[in-house]
């Protein structure tokens, strides 16, 4: 019959060959980073992202700005400026500038002229920049000579040290490499002054860098890293458990298991965002402030965190993150210190003794993690008698329901900045109708808001920030629930250095 | 034959432009402002205006409709929202990586199909066939994620044999030894799917007349089988092929995803992440031409085996 020996022969050449190749092959790469990251990069120009923190990592390795936050924590130190001054009255900033720095690929040397082109082409109105807002108040730049240059602004500008020059917006970009390519071939071909320079992108849509032999800071260990976009974030920890990636992010499901394991190590950071009730103010019954008050009470945020969150996130007190400027603690409004008595009191003040009758309607995401924080809601009205109707929509229906203001309440994730004026925007007036999920107008906040936006003071502008969010306090316009967590890991013979939201800063990553 | 093919040549215009209208559709089915949910918040006025303009939301449906078929068959597809490249390009670009996985996963589902159904058939009522019963049973009822998953799991991440991901940069031979858990993973389900249908073909074979009268010259019994029997069995197998590419095109998405390799499947899912509508058109219109022509060459080397189509 069949040679089933000749079968069985063949099967085991493959496998051998196969060992052979494979030996060859998942060997550790000495010196390369791989760096698993949660998205396709859409843009390399710095200028011109669309999203606010989903491409940093990359972009952090290729370019530098003026300043930039000191590794590890949200403080800002010079970068490509050693040195600056601002003039009495705020408006003009003078930048003294490092000298013989090189840009990638021999587009020479970085000089007053390309901080003038990087910041000019972004505020320029044909250019259509999703950036703009970070220079809102800048005017001009000027160039005094080759290393001093000077930003010239309208109005004192409260967020140009904060976010807008450390971050995205700040990155300078090599004036005679746009010019040459053009903008959409620079979004592709990036030159910068940074740590690495940029190689390929290649057809799976993994971007490819190496160490800028010129670069001027200090050499990283590691002289190439390549970013490897890994949406699902199963793929992600088989890829780190086969050692195909060195540094990727876990789940919460998984992180322990994985924490556990003697060859990777994990750890928890902060995200930078905000995910938060938000109720809807204008819209009958939660335009009743004292309804909101009873409701604080009612919902505990830390149930969330254990059924959603694996336990594993910080409960926030506030929008900000909390070594960030303007950081007030708001009061955590617990059930269990008020006592059950305190809060059926609130709901019989409202209106609503024994909370018969109230029916809330609540839009959420349709995703599994949203569904599960909605039901625990769900069950903690219900012991105040308080019917939910739970809605998980798709993001479009969503998005639309959120700007008609169709809701009773709902639950959010917004992105931050390291900006408070940033983070704080969404609530202003002129944001009804877009993105104030409260829709809730207060004349105060917006002009707190307008004044903090033009103070350079931190201290000044802090105060402005905590009487802000005294103010929604004291309105009841929602709960701040968690700022999510970043759950990097790595193979244990890495020692990484990440960002206080826990973003990679790979030229600073060396090995045990 | 000729007029067969020409017929079924005819029926792919009205599939095709079915398929054109619902992918036009989505940006009219799907809720929300499209501007406001693909640019968010940071989006200013002008840019979520030009955002409508580029995607015609600013016309009546039906002008935006007709000039789409009109670009379309010109052969433009559309520029892609984030990759500021026409689609058509970054559509070729990992059309052949979809191509390759493909073809190697119906090839490796053939080839183990055949044998394990020869052998089943070889040894009928035996254990051996019992057994390969169960594992054809067992290997068509496996969801493809769940191979690769499988696959990942005890040959990545235990053994360390196989890559999990990506396409290795090597030459030739790398680039085949990366492709060999998608490929497993892809050719599971068709697998077990070709063995039971090789069994039962080649059994039907076995018993027919003309076998009967080989064996009844007392030729060898492997002389039979891989001289005349197979021959024959084969060629309803040749007929589900071009139906099996369909099916499995649709599988590849899961495995280039679980994989984290390039190709059209995950090109697919990654714009509806970012929700970069002329690229899930442009995705989607182009599997969806290779799903009809892998069924129209199904269909035609139907007709070829069946003698009363050839007849015509």
């Amino acid at each position: 019959m069949i040679n089933s020996k000749r079968i069985i022969t063949i099967s085991l050449i493959l496998v051998l060959l196969l060992t052979l190749i494979g030996t060859g092959t998942l060997s550790a790469q000495n010196n390369r980073l791989d760096i698993a990251i949660p998205g396709r990069t859409q843009t390399l120009d710095p200028g011109f992202l669309q999203r606010v923190l989903s491409e940093w990592p990359v972009m952090n390795s290729i370019f530098n700005g003026l300043v930039k936050y000191e590794p590890g924590t949200f403080e800002v130190v010079p970068d490509l400026a050693h040195d600056w001054e601002i003039s009495d009255d705020d408006r003009e900033i003078t930048f003294y500038l490092r000298e013989n720095v090189q840009f990638h690929r021999d587009y020479g040397e970085f000089t007053a002229a390309d901080v003038k082109f990087s910041f000019e082409r972004i505020i320029d109105p044909e250019a259509n920049s999703p950036e703009a807002p970070s220079f809102v108040q800048l005017e001009k730049v000027e160039i005094i000579d080759d290393y001093t240059v000077k930003l010239i602004l309208e109005e004192p500008m409260g967020r140009l040290f904060t976010s807008t020059l450390p971050f995205n917006a700040g990155l300078i970009v090599s004036k005679e490499a746009v010019e040459e390519m053009g903008r959409e071939d620079f979004a592709s071909n990036p030159v910068g002054t940074g740590p690495y320079q940029f190689e390929r992108w290649d057809v799976n849509d993994n971007i490819h860098l190496s160490y800028h032999d010129n670069y001027w800071g200090e050499e990283p260990e590691f002289k190439e890293v390549q970013f490897m976009p890994m949406a699902d974030p199963t793929s992600q920890e088989l890829a780190l458990q086969s050692r195909e990636i060195d540094i990727g992010q876990l789940t919460l499901d998984n992180f322990e298991s994985i924490q556990n394991m003697e060859e990777f190590e994990a750890e928890i950071y902060p995200d930078l965002a905000i995910q938060y009730v938000a109720f809807n103010t204008t819209r009958y019954p939660l335009d009743n402030r004292e309804l909101r008050k009873a409701l604080r009470y009612i919902i505990n945020p830390d149930d969330i965190l254990i059924g959603a969150f694996a336990g594993q996130a910080e409960r926030a007190y506030s929008i900000l993150l909390p070594d960030m400027i303007g950081y007030w603690e708001a009061p955590a409004y617990d059930l269990e210190e008020a006592g059950e008595e305190y809060v059926w009191n609130l709901l019989e003040e409202a209106g609503y003794p024994e909370g018969e009758g109230l029916e809330l309607e609540y839009v959420t995401d349709a995703t599994e993690e949203r569904r599960m924080i909605a039901t625990i809601i769900q069950d903690q009205l219900s012991d105040f008698n308080i019917a939910m109707d739970i809605e998980a929509l798709e993001v479009g229906p969503k998005i639309d329901r959120w700007q008609e203001g169709s809701y009773d309440f709902t639950y959010a994730r917004f992105t931050n900045t390291v900006d408070p004026g940033y983070n704080f925007q969404w609530n202003l007036t002129e944001q009804i109708g877009e993105w104030n999920l409260f829709h809730w107008s207060n004349e105060r906040y917006d002009e707190l808001w307008n004044e903090a936006e033009t103070i350079i003071d931190e201290e000044v502008r802090s105060n402005k920030y905590i009487e802000m969010q005294k103010i929604m306090d004291e309105e009841a316009i929602g709960l701040w629930i968690t700022h999510g967590v970043k759950t990097p890991a790595w193979k244990v013979d890495l020692n990484p250095v990440f960002s206080p939201d826990g973003v990679i800063l790979p030229w600073l990553v060396t090995s045990r | 034959m000729f007029v067969y093919i020409s017929k079924r040549l005819l029926w792919v215009i009205p599939t095709l432009l079915a398929v054109l209208f619902l992918l036009f559709s989505l940006t009219y089915l799907l809720p929300g402002d499209p501007a406001d949910i693909i640019l968010g918040p940071r989006a200013t006025e002008e840019m979520a205006q030009d955002l409508r303009e580029r995607l015609g939301l600013d016309r009546p449906w039906y002008e935006g409709y007709i000039d789409y078929i009109r670009s379309i068959l010109r052969g433009d597809l559309g520029v892609s929202i984030f990759r500021n490249r026409p689609v058509f390009n970054v559509v070729m670009e990992v059309l052949p990586y979809t191509l390759a996985l493909t073809f190697a996963g119906m090839g490796l589902a053939v080839f183990n199909g055949i044998i394990i159904g020869l052998l089943a058939a070889s040894y009928q009522d035996s254990w051996l066939d019992s057994l390969l019963t169960f594992i054809s049973f067992l290997t068509a009822s496996t969801p493809t994620y769940i191979a690769s998953v499988l696959i990942i799991v005890v040959f990545s991440v235990n053994l360390n044999l196989l890559p999990s991901i990506g396409l290795g940069e090597g030459g030739l031979l790398n680039s085949l030894y990366y492709l060999i858990g998608p490929a497993v993973a892809l050719s599971i389900g068709w697998t077990g799917y070709i063995a039971r249908l090789t069994r039962s073909s080649m059994l039907e074979t076995l018993e027919s007349d003309f076998i009967q009268t080989e064996k009844s010259f007392g030729l060898p019994s492997y002389y039979i089988i891989y001289k005349y029997a197979l021959k024959k069995a084969v060629k309803p197998i040749i007929a589900v092929v071009g139906l099996g590419i369909g099916r499995l095109l649709g599988g590849a998405v899961f495995v280039e995803v679980i994989f984290t390799r390039p190709g059209l499947g995950r090109l697919i899912v990654n714009s509806i992440y970012e929700r970069d509508l002329p690229l899930v058109r442009g995705g989607v219109l182009v599997a969806a031409l290779l799903f009809v022509l892998a069924n129209l060459l199904a269909d035609i080397s139907y007709a070829y085996f069946d003698p009363r189509i050839k007849q015509e």
